[in-house]
């Protein structure tokens, strides 16, 4: 199965477009959410706060 | 502000308040109200505030209120049934009558917030008559002026960046059918504009018509080059979004250097015209075209409501459900209307 290159470029793209697909689908919808979203807590901030530097080395 | 919102309207005379039932010495009253042009989208039973609703019942509980479907009215409470699902802080009726007329006195001063808004706005931005510039067989085209009413200041002012300010304009046959509009809204309610998610995403085109009055934050890139963004705030163009601190002193500079706005405001008692066409292969000569043109207030773009979702929303609201409300305050401060025959 999937002998030779042609197989596995054939299966590469095969689960690249898939991937794409899938990628499309997440990202078509325009429209804002229905669902509620609870405010951020004060440990939420602070953890995300901690988690990134304040000053990025370039 | 004096009698009259947006006007030098002079001042009333009278006490200013009453202490211990007696009034205090006449003087001139200043009216302190901001009227708009911002607006309540929050539940009534929570804002504006109020002593007694707050003694009354918890926030969370007067979010279960529901004010639409006519909880503590006749029509409502005479056609349930007895198994009506209440929510435990609401089961009883006399609770539902007495949020009803706390609701009720809230909404009036709603309503009157809304006449004071449109006043002062009304009196802010005025609108010309619309002036046919073509109506032949090479299009139709047409323009109108958007005109600062005050010399005190820019309109709209301050917080101009986020204010929508802008014309909706649609021109129709005589059976009806749209043949030309500019100003409509998406699904989410914004505007066309690069802003607009459906606009961004490819779902819907650009307008190109758009006359707006809103500002646009223009933001300087990391390596060069500036764009249009929704909030003023830099951000690198790297897999890790990082939020950059403003390395200069602000208060030297009189404004953040890697920011800045394209002004779209105007000036005082000064104007803006807005130009539209309509291209020949939409018309039909000898027939006769409506042209309808709507000044629209509205607090802030929906876009903003996308931008900032990630923080989250109080109240249990969603981002559509904030997004609707934020349109349905939305005010239309002039409309002019217009018929035309293409020859």
């Amino acid at each position: 199965m999937f002998r030779g290159w042609r197989g596995k470029t054939g299966l590469f793209v095969g689960l690249l477009a898939l991937g794409g697909v899938d990628l499309a689908a997440a990202q078509s919808s325009s429209a804002l959410s229905d669902k509620p979203i609870p405010m951020l807590t004060r440990e939420e901030i602070l953890r995300h706060k901690k988690a990134e530097p304040r000053h990025k080395p370039h | 502000m004096g009698k009259i919102q947006g006007v030098a309207s002079g001042y009333d005379w009278g006490p200013a308040a009453m202490v211990r039932d007696e009034p205090t010495k006449p003087r001139k009253l200043s009216n302190h109200i901001f009227a708009g042009p911002d607006y309540s989208i929050i539940h009534p039973g929570i804002f504006p505030h109020n002593v007694e609703a707050a003694q009354f019942k918890t926030l969370a509980e007067w979010l279960q209120f529901d004010v639409k479907g006519g909880w503590g009215t006749d029509a409502f409470e005479n056609r349930i049934s007895r198994d009506y699902p209440f929510p435990k802080a609401w089961a009883s009726i006399d609770d539902r009558y007495d949020g009803r007329k706390i609701i009720d006195e809230r909404l009036e001063r709603l309503k009157k917030a809304r006449r004071l808004r449109e006043q002062v706005l009304r009196n802010g931005f005025k609108l010309s008559d619309v002036r046919v510039k073509r109506a032949d067989g090479r299009g139709l085209d047409f323009e109108i002026d958007v005109i600062n009413g005050t010399d005190g200041h820019s309109v709209p002012t301050a917080f101009d960046a986020e204010r929508m300010i802008f014309l909706q304009v649609t021109v129709k046959d005589r059976h009806g059918r749209t043949v030309y509009v500019s100003g409509d809204r998406d699904p989410n309610g914004d505007v066309r504009d690069l802003h607009s998610l459906y606009v961004h995403n490819g779902e819907l085109p650009l307008d190109p018509d758009l006359f707006t009055l809103q500002s646009k934050f223009v933001i300087r890139m990391l390596r060069g080059g500036e764009r249009e963004q929704v909030l003023a705030v830099n951000t690198s163009t790297d897999v890790l979004p990082f939020v950059r601190p403003e390395p200069r002193p602000t208060t030297l500079y009189g404004r953040p250097r890697g920011a800045r706005k394209h002004k779209k405001t105007i000036d005082p008692l000064m104007h803006r015209t807005a130009t539209h066409g309509v291209p020949a292969d939409k018309l039909k000569r000898g027939e006769t075209y409506s042209i309808d043109i709507k000044l629209i207030s509205q607090m802030v773009p929906v876009n903003l409501i996308a931008a900032i979702q990630d923080a989250g929303f109080d109240f249990g609201m969603s981002p559509a459900q904030i997004a609707r409300e934020v349109v349905r305050g939305s005010s239309v401060l002039w409309t002019k209307r217009t018929k035309v025959r293409v020859r």
